[in-house]
């Protein structure tokens, strides 16, 4: 029981403490590019999840049969798989999502969180355990984009998933939807996070 | 292809669509290895060069095997494949021939493997239906586009260092609130119509 | 001597197991892939009838004419695709938006004029450029011929439209593609 309780938190731990694009930095194009709206955030931080959860269970389901020499080109052949399977379901189930995706559906592929949980995580971790990271650290991915997605979508285009929120008095700022608007929400929203953290350690 | 085409590829290759700051491709050792100007030109070269060769590669295993044996399914495994197999092969090639500019591009090799830009560059010319010639200059301007914006990038960071400003934005934060200036810079360039 | 034997065995051995782990995933993606093939095809075809059945309500048969007709001299270059129908011809058509291709279905009928159009893809801004496919602009394109021309503001006249606020090159592009498909269809009926 004590044990299935630690392995839980590595989902926590992946949402909040270690959260994949706001604390460790990784992943930042797709962060960028597809948070102009909640939905596409969203979309993409669940299909991202999805291929993370899925090699991470191979690759430690694998991690004694991959020599250690060529242990990168392995990962980097099974993350694709994964990821043709996802592109391939989308393209036939959400055809809507995948144009607004577009290009930054493949791309999951060099989404450097992925590699990154499978050398540093996956490879040395039971398959359960692994799964759970997978989970976590998609989810704190998603968590990451949802948030930047809101702040670009209600300022700058006054809705949310979508749906209008203000009258037609509210001018968007039309900055936030455009690439630079991208960079602004990031930056400004890990300083948030470091001030956070930086707060925690003065009370301690 | 016309050199009226190939000057307006190239232009939207390296201004227009810059990578970095219109397209979001690359921002990883974009902000990763721009701390430094000398070293932000030596990534940004190897940038160019294995975009350019990537480039190449890339259309003609679309062109000769996915394509001619309706796996185009296989795309996205393909291409990674193939960049893995020639940023390998470039590194072991430069080591041998080149010692020179292997010790000046070097370190940054490995870490193209998982530059978004390189497979991204890969995936754009099939999409834009790019022949040859044009997928080779698109992949080399493109390239040549990352390395502008990271060396101006690098060239700001440097001065950075003895500004003031809040100290949660130390490190990614002020690194990123630049990028976004210089991303509005970019977008000015989106006006321009070439014939 | 043995040195170099036991190199090539590991060598061989690392080859073997990425090899094999590279076929099974191909084997896995081929079995989706034949799953789900269908499925994207059955949609793109269908995606495609609906525009082109709102674009000319009128029609019911769409020929494919494109290899015929883009064999013509002359036809716009963002013209696509051609589909000729009892009431006149629907254009695939593809031109240069602000952040990508932005590709439109149009109709126009025997006698040269527009029938509608709709955009069936595109990158471009949400919230400007992306405003293109709202009724608003798109819609002006109904029953419009001739050289189409572009206006910011003032009272138009038969062959100008408005453009989206703060999105231009967005609407010079659809404009472009709308003024394309209307000269090729003068071409065509020639």
């Amino acid at each position: 029981m004590e044990k299935k309780k630690n392995d839980l938190n590595l989902i926590f731990f992946g949402i909040i403490d270690n959260n994949p694009t706001l604390v460790q930095l990784l992943g930042m194009c797709s962060t960028m590019a597809v948070s102009t709206s909640l939905e596409n955030g969203i979309g993409m931080g669940l299909a991202t999840t999805a291929v993370l959860a899925g090699s991470n269970v191979v690759i430690s389901l694998l991690r004694k049969l991959i020599p250690q020499r060529i242990r990168i080109a392995a990962y980097v052949v099974i993350i694709a798989g994964f990821v043709t399977i996802i592109d391939l379901l989308m393209q036939g189930y959400l055809p809507q999502l995948t144009k607004e995706l577009g290009i930054f559906i493949p791309l999951i592929v060099v989404n450097c969180i992925i590699l990154a949980r499978a050398e540093a995580f996956a490879s040395k971790n039971n398959v359960w355990r692994s799964f759970l990271d997978g989970i976590g650290m998609g989810l704190g991915f998603t968590l990451a984009l949802s948030a930047m997605a809101v702040v670009r979508e209600v300022l700058g285009s006054g809705a949310l998933y979508g749906y209008e929120l203000f009258g037609d008095s509210f001018e968007p700022v039309a900055i936030l939807r455009l690439p630079p608007g991208g960079f602004i929400t990031l930056g400004l929203l890990i300083a948030g996070v470091q001030k956070l953290k930086s707060r925690g350690k003065e009370d301690a | 292809m016309t050199f009226t085409d190939i000057l307006r590829l190239s232009l939207t290759a390296v201004l227009i669509e810059n990578f970095i700051f219109i397209k979001f491709l690359g921002i990883c050792p974009f902000l990763g290895v721009s701390k430094k100007v000398n070293t932000a030109a030596g990534m940004g070269m190897a940038v160019v060069f294995v975009m350019g060769v990537a480039s190449a590669c890339c259309y003609a295993v679309n062109e000769f095997i996915l394509v001619r044996f309706g796996l185009e399914y296989m795309r996205t495994l393909a291409f990674i494949l193939v960049i893995a197999a020639l940023v390998q092969l470039v590194e072991m090639f430069l080591q041998k021939s080149v010692p020179a500019l292997y010790q000046a591009l070097g370190i940054y090799l490995p870490l193209i493997t998982t530059n978004c830009a390189v497979l991204g560059v890969a995936i754009l010319n099939v999409e834009n239906n790019l022949n040859f010639i044009g997928s080779v200059i698109y992949g080399v301007m493109a390239g040549v586009g990352f390395m502008l914006a990271i060396t101006m990038f690098a060239s700001v960071r440097e001065r950075l260092e003895f500004s003031d400003y809040p100290k949660c934005f130390d490190g990614f934060p002020i690194a990123l609130i630049t990028a976004a200036l210089l991303s509005m810079a970019f977008m000015g360039f989106q006006g321009l119509h070439v014939w | 001597m043995s040195k170099a034997k036991l190199i090539d065995k590991e060598f061989i051995r690392l080859a073997v197991t990425l090899f094999l782990i590279t076929a099974i995933v191909a084997l896995l993606l081929g079995a989706v892939n034949a799953l789900t093939k269908d499925k994207i095809a059955a949609l793109k075809t269908e995606t495609q009838h609906e525009a082109m059945q709102s674009v000319m309500p009128s029609a019911h048969e769409f020929t494919d004419i494109t290899e015929d007709a883009l064999a013509i001299e002359g036809m716009g270059e963002s013209v696509k695709t051609v589909y000729e129908t009892e009431h006149g011809f629907v254009f695939g058509v593809t031109v240069k938006g602000f952040g990508g291709d932005i590709e439109m279905v149009v109709g126009v009928d025997d006698s040269g004029y527009t029938t509608g159009a709709v955009i069936t893809s595109m990158s471009e801004t949400a919230g400007m450029g992306a405003n293109a496919s709202e009724e608003s602009f798109i819609g002006q394109f109904t029953w419009k011929s001739g050289e189409l021309e572009v206006i910011k503001s003032g009272n138009p006249s038969d062959n100008q439209v408005f453009a989206i606020a703060g999105a231009t090159i967005t609407s010079n592009a659809v404009t472009k593609g709308i003024n394309d498909a209307l000269r090729s269809a003068q071409l065509l009926t020639r």
